[in-house]
C-alpha cells in the first residue's frame, strides 16, 4: 500500500494534513505513485503485475472479409487491428526487377532506378509497405488528423523491422507469365506489393510489440489469389478460386519492449537511483519511464516445441536481430542479458498463441 | 496509377504504382452469385454491440452486423484548444469523423478521407447533434471518431473481368443502381446506433438515444420493365436492413436511412435516395420511412440492452453506482 | 587492438548567427552534417512545460522533403538529448536544434546518419553553452565477415578478443569489426551497431540491427547474433566512446575553454 506520510510534529499548531484519495494521488504525482508501488517487497506495479510480467494477450486472425490477411491483437488495454492487402505492381519492359528482391540492397542502384527523389527524405519504397494509424481516437492524448511524430516513428520502426527480419520471402511475391516455366527471370511480369496497415483501436502503451505481433500473425494467415500474366489482354489477372499463402521465414522473430523506471535505492546507506525494468509497459508507466529498450529476437524452442508448460528458459537458444535503447542512462549492460531471457520466454508465448490459431505447424 | 509525390508522413509503395487485383472469370462457370439471405424482409440482422472496450477514452463502442465492423470512440467533453478560431462557444461543439480502414472495402481506400467518408461524417453529425444536450457543456468540444474495419460493399464484382467466347468483357453481371446507397445506408445506420451507445458510455447527457434504421423498397424485375411503375406499387417488397444482394428477381427502387429517437418519436436525420413515386400521393414515401423507423426500433432494443449491460457491469464491479475506486485508503500529505 | 583511427573533421561555429553550430564530417563515409542550436528561446504556449525546457529537434534531409525516416531520427536524437540536457535550468523556454544532412552516401540509411548526427549535435550544444549533465559520444561499428579486399578502412578494423574459436576459422570467414563503415562496407556487413556512451560510460543509445542483404524468407533463418557477442561489442564501443571520443571533444574545444 503506497502512502506518503510525513509524521506531523507533536505540536498542536500543525495544520491538519492534506488528504488525497489514492486515485487523486495517482493523477497528481504519477512518478511518486509508481515509485511507491515499486518499492514494495516484492515490487508490484500499479497494474498489479510484477516487473518482469507481461500482459495477457489474445489473437484473432482472418476475421476481416476484404483483407487478404488480418489479425486482431489485444494486449491488456492495447488493441490493434492489422489488415494486409496485396496489390499488383506491373513491371514495364526494360525495368530491372532485381532491386525488389533484396532487403538492405545497396543504395546506388536504388538511386539509379528511382531517380533523385528516391534518394532521401520522403521516398518511394519496396514491396512490403507497413503503416500505423493512430488517429482513430485510440487515446485522448493522441490528436486526430494526419500522423504525428509517434505514428511516423512507429511506421518507420516497423518498416525497419520488416527489413531487418527479412520476414517475407520476396521471391514468392513474383508474378510470372501465364503459361511458361517459372525459372527464367525474364518471365517475371510483376510483383505482389503488400500493404500492411495497422490500426490502433485502443492505446495503452507498448504499441510496437502489439503491432509487430499483429503483422507477423496477419502475414502468416494471408492468402493471395494466384496471379499470372495474360498475354492476350496484356495484363495480370487473378484466379478467383485458387489462393496461396505468403512464404515467410521458419523462425519467426518477435519484439519485446521494456521500460526503465528510476527507483531510489538505499542499499548500504548510500542513496542512489537504480533503474527497474518493467516488461511490457502500459501507457502510465511509459509516461514515467526514462528509457525504453526493445529487443527483436528469434527463439529456437528446440525439443520443447508444442509442450508449452515444460519450457525451461535456460535451454532456449535465442538470437538477437535488433536492439534499440533510447533515452536515459541507467541501463546496465548486464541487464540487457536478462532482457533477452525474458524476450525468449515471451517469444515462446507468442509462438504458442500462434499455434493455437493453427498458423504454425507444431 | 502512381501518385504525384510520396506521402511525407507514411511509408510509400514502389514508385511504379500498384493496381488492385483483377479477377478473370469464365462466363460458363459464372461468378459466384451473392448469397441470398434467408431472413424474412421485416427482420434486421443480428447486431453485436459492446461499449466501454477502450479504456483511454471517455466513451467507446464496438458494433458488428454480419460483415460490418466498426469501432467508435468519444473524446471529451474537453476544453476547446487555446488557439481555436472560436474563442467562446455557448454550446458544446460536436465533431464527427468517419474513416474506413484501408482494408475495409473491396477496393483499397486511401489514408485521406474521401468524399463518401466526409458525407457519412456530416450525416452522422446531423443525426447526433440534435440529441445531445449541448447547452450543458459550454466552451468544450465533443469528438466522435468512427473507424470502419470491415464493411459489405459491391464485392468482387467490381474488379472481375468475364470471359465470353474467348473475349473478355468488363460488364458486371449482378449490378444494380442502388447498390452503393444500400451499402452506405447500412454503414450509416450502424454508425448512428453505435455512436449513441458510445456517447451514453461517455456519460454525455442526451435527450434520447438515437438509433439508426435502413429500409429499401424492391419491385419485381418484370414489373419494372413490362408494366408501368405505377402498377408496381401493389407488389412492392420492403426489406429492412437490406443486404447487398437484392432478393431473387427483384430490383431496388429506393433506400431510406434515418436516425430515430424512439422515446420522443422524432427523426433526427433522414436520407432517401432512389425512385419514390408521387402518383400515389405521399403514401409511397411514408411506407418506406415507416419501414426504416421499424428497423430503427429494432436496433433501439439492442441499444437499450447494451446500455443496461454496461450499467450492470459497473454496478457489479464496484458494488455501487459510484465511479470505481481502486483503493480505499486515502493518502495524507502534510507540511 | 585498433590503431589510431582517422579523426572526424570538425568545424566549429560555421553559422555565426546561431548560438552554437558545428559541421561534422565522418572520416570514411564522408557523411557531412551541419547543426545549429538556439536557446533558450521563447516557447510557443502550446509546447510550454512548467518546470522544464522544451527541446525541439528538426532533421532536414539532404535531398527532397522530410519523410518518416527523418522524423524517427529526430525522435531518437530528442530522447537522447532529453536525458543529457539539464532542462530544469531553463524552465518555460525552448531549445531548438536543427540538423541538416549536407552530404551522405545513402540518405535513407539510419545507421550511417545517426552517429554523425548525434556527435555533431552534442558538439554544437557545447558551443551554445546549453547546460548538460554530461557529454556523450557515438560510435558506429559494423560486423563484417572477412575484411579482405575492403579498401579505405586501414586502421579501422579490429577483432573482438576471444570472439569465436580462433583456431578453427580461416582468415576469410573470420568476423571482424569495422569502425565508421561507409556504405560499401555496410552493404557487406552482417550487423550494424550504433552505440552512444556518456563520458562516464553509461549507455545513452543503442541502435543495433542485423543488416545483411538477401531476398528474405527461409534464407533469413538463423541470422542475428548471440547476446554475448553483443556484450563484447558494447564493451569495445564503451572504450572507444569514453577514451577516444572524449579526447576528440576535448581537442575540438580546446581553445574555447568550454570543456
Amino acid at each position: 500500500m503506497p502512502t506518503l506520510i510525513r509524521q506531523p510534529n507533536s505540536g498542536e499548531r500543525q495544520p491538519p494534513p492534506l488528504t488525497f484519495s489514492t486515485s487523486l494521488f495517482r493523477q497528481i504525482s504519477p512518478a511518486l505513485y509508481l515509485q511507491r508501488h515499486l518499492l514494495n517487497n516484492p515490487p508490484t506495479r500499479p497494474n498489479g503485475r510484477n516487473p518482469s510480467q507481461c500482459r495477457d494477450f489474445t489473437l484473432t486472425t482472418n476475421s476481416l472479409s476484404h483483407a487478404h490477411g488480418s489479425a486482431v491483437v489485444r494486449s491488456g488495454d492495447t488493441a490493434v487491428v492489422c489488415g494486409i492487402r496485396g496489390e499488383i505492381l506491373t513491371i514495364a519492359p526494360g525495368d530491372d526487377p532485381s532491386r525488389f528482391e533484396s532487403y538492405n540492397g545497396s543504395p546506388t542502384s536504388a538511386i539509379h532506378a528511382c531517380g533523385s527523389r528516391g534518394a532521401g527524405g520522403a521516398s518511394w519504397g519496396g514491396l512490403v509497405v507497413p503503416n500505423v494509424e493512430l488517429s482513430t481516437g485510440c487515446s485522448k492524448k493522441y490528436p486526430l488528423g494526419p500522423p504525428g511524430g509517434l505514428a511516423q516513428t512507429l511506421s518507420d520502426q516497423l518498416h525497419e523491422l520488416v527489413n531487418v527480419t527479412k520476414l517475407v520471402s520476396l521471391d514468392s511475391l513474383r508474378i510470372y507469365d501465364g503459361d511458361n516455366d517459372t525459372t527464367s527471370k525474364m518471365k517475371i511480369k510483376g510483383y505482389w506489393s503488400l500493404y500492411i496497415d495497422v490500426l490502433c483501436i485502443s492505446l495503452d502503451g507498448n504499441i510496437l510489440d502489439a503491432a509487430w505481433y499483429a503483422i507477423v500473425a496477419a502475414l502468416k494467415s494471408s492468402k493471395l489469389p494466384f496471379a499470372s500474366w495474360n498475354q492476350i489482354e496484356e495484363r495480370v489477372f487473378c484466379d478467383p478460386s485458387r489462393y496461396h499463402p505468403i512464404s515467410l521465414r521458419q523462425s519467426l522473430p518477435f519484439t519485446t519492449t521494456f521500460a526503465l523506471v528510476p527507483v531510489p535505492a538505499s542499499a548500504g546507506g548510500e542513496v542512489g537511483e537504480v533503474a527497474l525494468l518493467l516488461n511490457d509497459p502500459d501507457s502510465y508507466e511509459e509516461d514515467e519511464a526514462c528509457e525504453i529498450l526493445t529487443i527483436l529476437s528469434t527463439t529456437d524452442l528446440g525439443t520443447a516445441q508444442g509442450d508449452f508448460s515444460q519450457l525451461s528458459l535456460g535451454k532456449l537458444r535465442t538470437r538477437v536481430e535488433k536492439i534499440e535503447k533510447r533515452g536515459g542512462w541507467k541501463l546496465g549492460i548486464s541487464q540487457i542479458e536478462d532482457c533477452t531471457q525474458l524476450a525468449a520466454s515471451k517469444a515462446a508465448r507468442y509462438i504458442h498463441t500462434l499455434a493455437k490459431e493453427q498458423l504454425t505447424p507444431m | 496509377m502512381a501518385a504525384k509525390a510520396p506521402d511525407r508522413r507514411r511509408n510509400n509503395p514502389p514508385s511504379h504504382g500498384t493496381t488492385p487485383p483483377v479477377f478473370l472469370s469464365s462466363a460458363s462457370s459464372g461468378a459466384v452469385k451473392p448469397k441470398q439471405s434467408s431472413r424474412p424482409p421485416n427482420e434486421i440482422r443480428k447486431i453485436f454491440l459492446r461499449t466501454g472496450l477502450i479504456s483511454s477514452v471517455t466513451g467507446s463502442s464496438f458494433l458488428e452486423i454480419a460483415p460490418l465492423k466498426l469501432s467508435i470512440s468519444v473524446l471529451g467533453p474537453r476544453p476547446l484548444p487555446r488557439t481555436s478560431s472560436t474563442p467562446f462557444a455557448a454550446q458544446a461543439i460536436l465533431t464527427t469523423e468517419v474513416k474506413f480502414a484501408p482494408f475495409a472495402s473491396t477496393v483499397r481506400r486511401g489514408y485521406v478521407r474521401d468524399s463518401s467518408e466526409r458525407d457519412l461524417g456530416s450525416r452522422l453529425y446531423q443525426a447526433l447533434v440534435g440529441a445531445i444536450r449541448r447547452e450543458l457543456y459550454p466552451k468544450s468540444r465533443i469528438e466522435v471518431v468512427v473507424t470502419i474495419l470491415d464493411s459489405e460493399d459491391e464485392g468482387d464484382d467490381v474488379n472481375t473481368v468475364y470471359m465470353e467466347e474467348g473475349k473478355t468483357t468488363v460488364e458486371t453481371k449482378f449490378w444494380d443502381a442502388g447498390r452503393s446507397e444500400r451499402a452506405l445506408g447500412v454503414v450509416l445506420a450502424g454508425c448512428i446506433t453505435a455512436a449513441s451507445a458510445a456517447l451514453a458510455d461517455a456519460g454525455i447527457e442526451m435527450f434520447d438515444l438515437v438509433s439508426g434504421g435502413v429500409a429499401t423498397s424492391f419491385v419485381d424485375e418484370v414489373g419494372l420493365k413490362g408494366k408501368g411503375v405505377g402498377d408496381a406499387v401493389s407488389n412492392k417488397l420492403y426489406v429492412r436492413d437490406p443486404a447487398i444482394a437484392p432478393p431473387e428477381g427483384k430490383v431496388p427502387l429506393a433506400t431510406c436511412v434515418l436516425g430515430y429517437m424512439a422515446a420522443r418519436d422524432e427523426i433526427s436525420e433522414l436520407w432517401i435516395s432512389g425512385k419514390v413515386g408521387t402518383k400515389n400521393g405521399t403514401a409511397e414515401m411514408d411506407e418506406l420511412v415507416d419501414e426504416a423507423i421499424a428497423a430503427a426500433r429494432s436496433a433501439r432494443g439492442v441499444l437499450n440492452e447494451a446500455a443496461k449491460e454496461r450499467v450492470q457491469f459497473i454496478v457489479d464491479k464496484t458494488g455501487t453506482t459510484e465511479p470505481l475506486k481502486e483503493e480505499s485508503t486515502d493518502v495524507q500529505m502534510t507540511g | 587492438m585498433a590503431s589510431s583511427p582517422l579523426a572526424p573533421e570538425i568545424s566549429l561555429n560555421p553559422l555565426p548567427q546561431a548560438d552554437g553550430s558545428c559541421q561534422y564530417t565522418c572520416p570514411t563515409s564522408r557523411t557531412t552534417i551541419l547543426t545549429s542550436v538556439n536557446g533558450p528561446l521563447e516557447v510557443r504556449p502550446k509546447d510550454e512545460l512548467p518546470s522544464h525546457a522544451t527541446i525541439e529537434v528538426i532533421v532536414k534531409p539532404g535531398i527532397g522533403v522530410a519523410g518518416v525516416r527523418e522524423t524517427r531520427l529526430s525522435s531518437l536524437i530528442h530522447s537522447t538529448l532529453q536525458s543529457l540536457i539539464l532542462t530544469n535550468h531553463h524552465p518555460r523556454t525552448l531549445i531548438q536544434i536543427v540538423a541538416q544532412i549536407v552530404q551522405a552516401e545513402d540518405h535513407t540509411s539510419l545507421p550511417l546518419l545517426l552517429t554523425p548526427l548525434l556527435n555533431c549535435t552534442i558538439l554544437s550544444l557545447l558551443i551554445a553553452g546549453i547546460p548538460m549533465r554530461t557529454v556523450g559520444w557515438s560510435v558506429h561499428l559494423a560486423v563484417v565477415q572477412g575484411a579482405k579486399g575492403i579498401k579505405g578502412v586501414e586502421g579501422q578494423v579490429f577483432k573482438l578478443e576471444g570472439g569465436g574459436d580462433d583456431g578453427m576459422e580461416t582468415e576469410e570467414s573470420e568476423e571482424v569489426v569495422v569502425r565508421n563503415p561507409n556504405s560499401e562496407i555496410l552493404s557487406r556487413a552482417k550487423s550494424s551497431h550504433t552505440l552512444t556512451f556518456s563520458k562516464e560510460g553509461d549507455i545513452l543509445l543503442i541502435e543495433s540491427l542485423e543488416c545483411s542483404q538477401g531476398s528474405g524468407g527461409e534464407s533469413a533463418d538463423g541470422q542475428g547474433w548471440d547476446i554475448s557477442d553483443f556484450l563484447k561489442l558494447a564493451e569495445e564501443g564503451k572504450r572507444i566512446c569514453c577514451e577516444e571520443g572524449v579526447e576528440i571533444i576535448r581537442e575540438a574545444l580546446a581553445d574555447r575553454k568550454v570543456f
